[in-house]
């Protein structure tokens, strides 16, 4: 871990709604928090090596979230109830972007509300930022862990679909990005309810609802009692639904570039997103235990994608994605 | 503080000490340890763990000394080898801590948050008081101020005998025994009743000592370590006598760098304005009056 230099790393750029990502691999909102910080407080991460950064969800007024606790470790994985707690837009835009500003690392803001009308007037305010500060809007209508956080809207077809057209309306100078709740009945529908209404690109999916109990308390453990549940132990419930949104997409002829995400730890993890379908594969819980692991995990990535007879030659990355191969059944 | 050095998969163990219930291990670390001070933690974990499962991110611990190349406490910066952290074996995480042996590599992150700036005047006399594991960090904080005329104390509180540790050389006087050998002055308290003990908690026992510690000394300081409900009583009778009174939060921890949002405690901003203190950054060690301890249960 230590002998890699972020440096020595090639770029791998793709491709998303018409913005270079320097590279496929994209930091989590809520983990990475306004982007600038472990970047400030660990040696050796360099903000210009990873391909976007998806920023904490930010809400219209600021937010103290959940009491604590607000996250446990469960068999693989992490649950927490973080409850959103941000500063808010005007902060954002006001502090918080502009600091991005000098990277070459391409910037999404993540927002959530309790009202179609405050999702809409967050993005009004962020259509004002200098394009210089932000690429892309991500719409979480998925957050499992505030009461209103927004996941009515990411249950069903048409308020999503609702949802999008607004974001979509005010957001004139951005790209927008609709990040799925794995709490529907069919993520495919979603994606194409999404993708018709004018999303430029999906994000597959946000944290599964979770519980962990204190048997000597008999108490959840979080304040909270439920949380979502990320890591290594959701990694494939999320493959299979990014891989049935990329064929539902492909086969309508409505395919946009997916962020895949969901426990990705290694290289060979965030391959088998590319495998499935994802254009861009997401970072989140990994960084907790490895603050390197944009740099390492790109590294070990680049060993899958060198052609054939060991030539350092990089394949062309859009005949990979997708490019899982069906066995019996088709897809 | 300055940034943390990049994580390190493989920091050798130099010695592990054990008697089941808690565990000490001394790392080799001279770069990180010559850049840590007390308050400082760091976040450890053994590669691969009884249930690696439920092992997946590295725990946080509060270093708890400077270590010399004989596993001594250093007594000169020159001397620094490495560090040692004391921690509880309670699941997964320190299970599997305790179970490594010298020469294992350990999963290593540190040092991290903010601790006692080592440039700000020694005060005259300092309480260190520590309920149960929070001992730890207090023999670092003895051990930084080795050089000062500073009186010091370590009042370490515990519920009954058995919560003392028990490593083989030092069979349950460990404490005791690491305190002398720093010039601190040592104080037990137990809740149950144990013969020769004060009974009571080690805030009570605090409060003892002050009003029959001979005033006039100068510049007294109070530093906590514990459970919430101890380092808010803490606050409290050093408040109640002026004193100024520092402690170290111990949230539920998971990226130890400010961005899960996950360790946060209802605290006041600089201004006394209301607002989440992050207290893996702008803590552990954090001024009492920062706390809002009214909000917390
Ligand atoms: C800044 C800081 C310094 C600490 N210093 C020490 C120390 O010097 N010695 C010591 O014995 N312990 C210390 N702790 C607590 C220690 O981190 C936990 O006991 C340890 O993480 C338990 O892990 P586990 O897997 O063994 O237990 P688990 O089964 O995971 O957890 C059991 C209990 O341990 C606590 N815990 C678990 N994970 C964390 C976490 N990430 N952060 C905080 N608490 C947690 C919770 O109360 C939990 O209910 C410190 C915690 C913090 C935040
Ligand atoms: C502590 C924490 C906070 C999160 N906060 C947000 C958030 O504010 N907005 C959001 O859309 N997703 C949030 N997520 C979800 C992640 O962005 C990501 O979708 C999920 O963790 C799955 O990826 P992973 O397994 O790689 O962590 C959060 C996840 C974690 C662990
Ligand atoms: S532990 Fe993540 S913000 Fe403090």
């Amino acid at each position: 871990m230590a002998a890699l230099s972020a440096l020595q790393l090639p770029d791998l750029p793709v491709t998303v709604a018409g913005r270079r990502l320097v590279n496929p691999l994209g930091m989590l909102s809520g983990t990475y928090g306004y982007g600038t910080e472990v970047a400030n407080a660990v040696e050796g991460v360099d903000l210009d090596k990873i391909g976007a950064v998806f920023l904490k969800g930010i809400t219209l007024a600021p937010r103290r979230g959940n009491p604590t606790p607000r996250i446990v470790e469960t068999p693989a994985g992490l649950l927490n109830a973080i409850g959103l707690e941000n500063v808010g837009v005007d902060v954002l835009i006001e502090e918080k972007l502009p600091r991005l500003a000098g990277s070459r690392t391409s910037v999404w803001a993540n927002v959530s509300g309790s009202t179609m009308e405050e999702y809409g007037e967050i993005c009004r305010r962020l259509n004002r930022v200098p394009a210089e500060h932000l690429d892309g809007v991500e719409l979480n209508i998925s957050c499992p862990n505030i009461k209103e956080g927004g996941i009515e809207f990411g249950t069903k077809p048409e308020p999503a679909a609702e949802l999008t057209r607004i974001a979509r309306r005010e957001l004139t100078l951005f790209a927008l990005m609709v990040k799925l709740s794995p709490h529907c009945a069919d993520i495919a529908e979603m994606a194409l309810a999404c993708v018709e209404a004018g999303a430029d690109s999906l994000s597959i999916s946000n944290t599964f609802r979770g519980l962990a109990i204190d048997v000597q308390k008999r108490r959840a453990v979080l304040a909270n009692n439920y949380g979502g549940v990320s890591g290594p132990a959701i990694k494939p419930m999320a493959l299979a639904m990014v891989s049935a949104c990329y064929h539902a997409l492909r086969k309508a002829g409505k395919l946009v570039p997916l962020v895949g995400q969901g426990g990705v730890w290694s290289g060979r993890d965030a391959f088998e997103f590319i495998l499935a379908g994802a254009t861009v594969v997401g970072l989140g819980t990994v960084t907790f235990q490895d603050p390197l692991a944009p740099h390492r995990i790109l590294d070990e990535l680049l060993g899958y994608l060198v052609g054939p007879r060991g030539t350092r030659r990089i394949r062309r990355r859009w005949r990979l994605v997708g490019s899982l191969l069906p066995n019996a059944r088709e897809w | 503080m300055p940034p943390t050095p990049a994580p390190r998969l493989n920091v050798k163990v130099r010695r592990k000490e054990t008697d089941g219930r808690f565990g000490q291990l001394h790392l080799e670390c001279p770069d990180e340890a010559r850049r840590a001070v007390p308050g400082q933690f760091v976040q450890l974990r053994a590669p691969e763990g009884r249930a690696p499962q439920q092992n997946l991110l590295r725990r946080p611990f509060s270093i708890h000394l400077w270590i010399d190349a004989n596993g001594d406490p250093a007594p000169s910066p020159e001397r620094i080898a490495g560090l040692a952290v004391y921690f509880k074996i309670i699941g997964p995480g320190t299970q599997a801590l305790a179970a490594l042996e010298q020469g294992d590599g350990v999963d290593f992150l540190g040092p991290l948050g903010v601790g006692r700036d080592l440039s700000e005047p020694a005060p005259d006399r300092v309480w260190c008081v520590g309920g149960g594991y929070g001992v730890a960090p207090m023999l670092f904080w003895g051990q930084s101020l080795a050089d000062a005329a500073t009186e010091k104390h370590l009042v370490y509180g515990i519920n009954q005998l058995s919560d003392l540790p028990a490593f083989p050389s030092f069979s349950d006087g460990y404490f005791h025994y690491m305190a002398k050998a720093l010039g601190m002055q040592f104080h037990l308290s137990a809740v149950h009743l144990v013969r020769d003990l004060f009974v009571g908690t080690c805030v009570a026992l605090l409060e003892k000592l002050l009003e029959a510690a001979p005033g006039g000394v100068g510049r007294d300081e109070v530093v906590a370590c514990g459970p919430m409900g101890m380092m808010k009583a803490t606050a409290l009778v050093a408040w109640q006598r002026h004193l100024p009174c520092r402690v170290m939060l111990e949230e539920m921890m998971a990226c130890g760098t400010g961005v899960c949002r996950s360790c946060v405690c209802p605290g006041r901003g600089e201004d006394g304005s209301a607002r989440n203190i992050t207290t893996c950054t702008e803590g552990p060690l954090l001024d009492a009056a920062r706390v809002a301890w009214d909000e917390i249960g």
